[in-house]
């Protein structure tokens, strides 16, 4: 009897692999950002789980802070083995595009829906005619304005978005006198980059061209630096040892006037009831003689190629970019997250319109784009904006440590060192 | 033959060494698993050009002499190397000054060193975003109490300088908890009797720390001072949170810029020559020390 029981158990170990897994149902994953805004990781996770519901499948999103995506991110793409769905940040796109499933179809399918994609999605996730990711939503880095006191100087907040850079000196200097300065860093944080590159570009400047050549020793671009230098006599002296949150505290505590950041500060004052919110407007950089441009925070949606659901994470995908639900995360974010395909613009435009200090930012400008613009997404262009190399070449000259010579030499040699042809 | 072979290997398995062997094997399999495998594939690494999901290919020497050329890896060779030194340095000494007065106050000396390792005991995360809040330039205590007695306030974290002060200043902070307790450890285990006898020759109170306490503290000094120099040049948190490595790369340690290149720009083989550029030095350092502790010892008695 004994013996019988024995072998009965042995053979169903034995036939265990063979059952293993059989009958039981799919569970998609996806890694995604925890979201600032209170309202959106649970809004995000109840889509997906509305989604699974009808699919008869389970899924779950695990939110982790941005800051320790780079390591959780690279650690699943070499051990093939983690979620399904995973944000993309930036560059991300081209980074691991060896671990990414091509969604060529998706791209297109959502165009011919929604379409047209902004240059911007279509710049960072299609490499050399392939989609490695799905453009899910952007932060425009807008000018983040404190309306009394550019009322004090006589100027109303769509007067502020038309100023140029030349103009927007000589209010810097009256600011400064009122003791409501214009800042913003100059320091080893993406917030300087978000202030320098977009002020380069208005000025002509660029640093790597579309084709990977470096063209950063330019006429335009030294006048750029010479207008930092400028410009950086009204601002705090701090500036050069800023993280992304000082220019936030100096904002809310009402001692700023002008700061580059995402629409975020905003949001945090409006979400915790702070009477410094009703003072906040957002309008565009200033311009510049090559025009007005803005730099983006980017994140895109990809799906790792060793992920045993791929057709269910597209599904998933196409999910949440259908319009009503997109509109659902677009609220959630209290408006900071903004769409790349001009369908989902035009179907969430009232939500922007009735918010006014966020109006002005959509439309997304046509001259938003990612740091290190036109550089071609590779690992070279993610490390000279990992090292900050802008901020850090700018700082050199500003506080005096180099002059304008040496600081762009300082920083074309540092480029040439990254792999950037001369 | 055959028979005098087995008797052998009988004889083997019974004896205390297999079962040395055999009790010892899971720590070797764990720590196999948990530190050897990482570190292998780590300088397997910095000998290739893998980049993330891809596997790369053998470049021998290649990330080590690309990064030397690199201004960046200068500057964060050189910051590491005058980051261990110094906050190393001034450990030594605040955590041998504390453990001395910890261990001359005998009644509140439990009390205290509860305190003191206060700073050990917290998250370095956690204590790092206290002090970035601390040397705030604008809104920090640091500057509103020397405007407060009015004194300028210190760019603490803007000029190159002063964030390199303010990081050294977080680590020696942070660390003197360790080496305090360490010390006192080894004060405590000092036999009063030295002393006495010392008192009794009329030896004054620097003599006896000169001639007794010193001498018999060397090897705890020793062992605490190569762990701290492995730790520190390793250091990580401190610098990211307060700092990121600027002002103008003034503060990036190998640390800091191994995760900005392997793991932030996806350059893993540099990213792992970045981290483990230090390693042969650390190893023969290491070595060195670890005999000259021995020889001192073996002196000793």
């Amino acid at each position: 009897m004994h013996r019988k029981l024995v072998m009965v158990l042995v053979l169903l170990l034995g036939c265990w692999p063979v059952f293993y897994g059989l009958g039981e149902v799919p569970v998609i994953t996806m890694l995604a950002e925890d979201h600032w805004a209170p309202g959106f990781n649970e809004a995000l996770a109840k889509l997906v789980s509305e989604w699974a519901k009808a699919k008869g499948v389970e899924a779950r999103v695990d939110f982790i802070a941005s800051r320790v995506a780079p390591s959780v991110m690279a650690a699943e793409a070499e051990a093939r083995k983690g979620h399904d769905i995973v944000y993309l940040y930036r560059f991300d796109p081209a980074l691991y595009k060896g671990s990414l499933v091509p969604l060529n179809d998706l791209a297109q399918q959502l165009e011919e829906a929604l379409g047209p994609w902004r240059e911007v999605g279509r710049y960072l996730c299609e490499i050399n005619g392939i989609w490695y990711g799905i453009p899910f939503f952007t932060y425009t880095w807008a000018a983040n304005i404190n309306v009394k006191h550019w009322a004090a100087v006589g100027l109303s907040v769509d007067e502020v978005g038309k100023l140029t850079w030349d103009e927007f000196l000589s209010y810097a200097e009256k600011l400064q006198s009122m003791g409501t300065p214009v800042a913003c860093a100059i320091s080893a944080d993406y917030d300087s980059d978000a202030f320098l590159y977009p002020l380069l570009w208005s000025f002509g400047g660029k640093l790597v061209d579309a084709s990977g050549r470096i063209v950063a020793d330019s006429a335009e671009v030294r006048a750029a630096f010479e207008y930092v230098r400028k410009l950086a006599k009204y601002m705090p002296k701090e500036i050069f040892g800023w993280t992304g949150s000082d220019n936030n505290m100096l904002l809310l505590s009402g001692l700023c006037s002008w700061t580059i950041n995402p629409p975020t500060i905003y949001a945090s004052a409006k979400v915790k009831g702070l009477p410094i919110a009703e003072d906040i407007s957002h309008v565009l950089p200033p311009k510049g003689p090559a025009g007005q441009f803005v730099a983006t925070w980017d994140i895109a949606l990809g799906i790792w190629s060793f992920s045993p659901h791929i057709d269910l994470a597209k599904d998933l995908i196409l999910f949440l970019m259908k319009p009503q639900n997109y509109r659902i995360l677009v609220e959630a974010s209290t408006g900071c997250n903004q769409p790349y395909l001009e369908g989902l613009a035009a179907y969430c435009a009232d939500f922007w319109a009735g918010i006014e200090p966020l109006r002005r930012l959509e439309p997304l400008a046509p001259t938003a784009y990612p740091f290190m613009w036109p550089a071609p997404p590779s690992s070279a262009t993610a490390m000279a904006i990992e090292l900050h190399l802008l901020p850090v070449a700018v700082a050199k000259y500003v506080t005096g440590e180099a002059t304008l010579d040496q600081a762009i030499a300082w920083l074309v040699f540092q480029l040439e060192r990254l792999g950037f042809s001369k | 033959m055959v028979f005098a072979k087995e008797r052998s290997r009988r004889r083997w398995v019974r004896s205390t060494s297999f079962v040395g062997y055999l009790l010892v094997a899971p720590a070797i399999g764990s720590l196999l698993i948990i530190i050897a495998y990482p570190l292998v594939l780590s300088i397997i690494m910095s000998f290739s050009d893998k980049t993330i999901g891809n596997p790369g290919k053998f470049v021998g020497l290649g990330n080590f002499k690309y990064l030397l050329q690199l201004p960046v890896f200068r500057i964060a060779l050189t910051n590491s190397l005058l980051y261990t030194a110094v906050t190393v340095a001034l450990k030594l000494v605040l955590g041998l000054v504390f453990a001395l007065l910890l261990y001359n106050l005998p009644k509140t000396r439990q009390f205290l060193v509860a305190l003191a390792l206060m700073p050990w005991f917290v998250p370095t995360s956690l204590t790092a975003l206290m002090w970035w809040w601390m040397f705030n330039p604008l809104f920090g205590v640091f500057n509103r109490l020397l405007q407060n007695v009015g004194v300028a306030g210190i760019p603490w974290l803007s000029q190159p300088f002063w964030a390199k002060i303010a990081v050294m200043a977080v680590n020696i902070w942070r660390g003197i908890p360790f080496f305090a307790t360490c010390f006192l450890a080894g004060l405590l285990a000092i036999p009063r009797d030295y002393y006495e006898a010392a008192m009794i020759d009329g030896a004054g109170s620097f003599m006896r720390f000169w001639k007794i306490t010193l001498p018999l503290l060397k090897t705890t000094i020793g062992v605490v001072v190569l762990y701290s120099i492995i730790m520190t040049v390793a250091d990580f948190e401190i610098v990211w949170l307060i700092t990121k490595g600027g002002p103008q790369e003034a503060t990036h340690l190998l640390g800091t810029l191994a995760y900005t290149v392997g793991l932030m720009s996806g350059r893993l083989g540099e990213g792992a020559a970045t981290s483990l550029f230090l390693l042969p030095l650390l190893l023969l350092c290491s070595i060195w020390w670890l005999r000259s502790i021995r020889r001192s010892i073996r002196y000793e008695l």
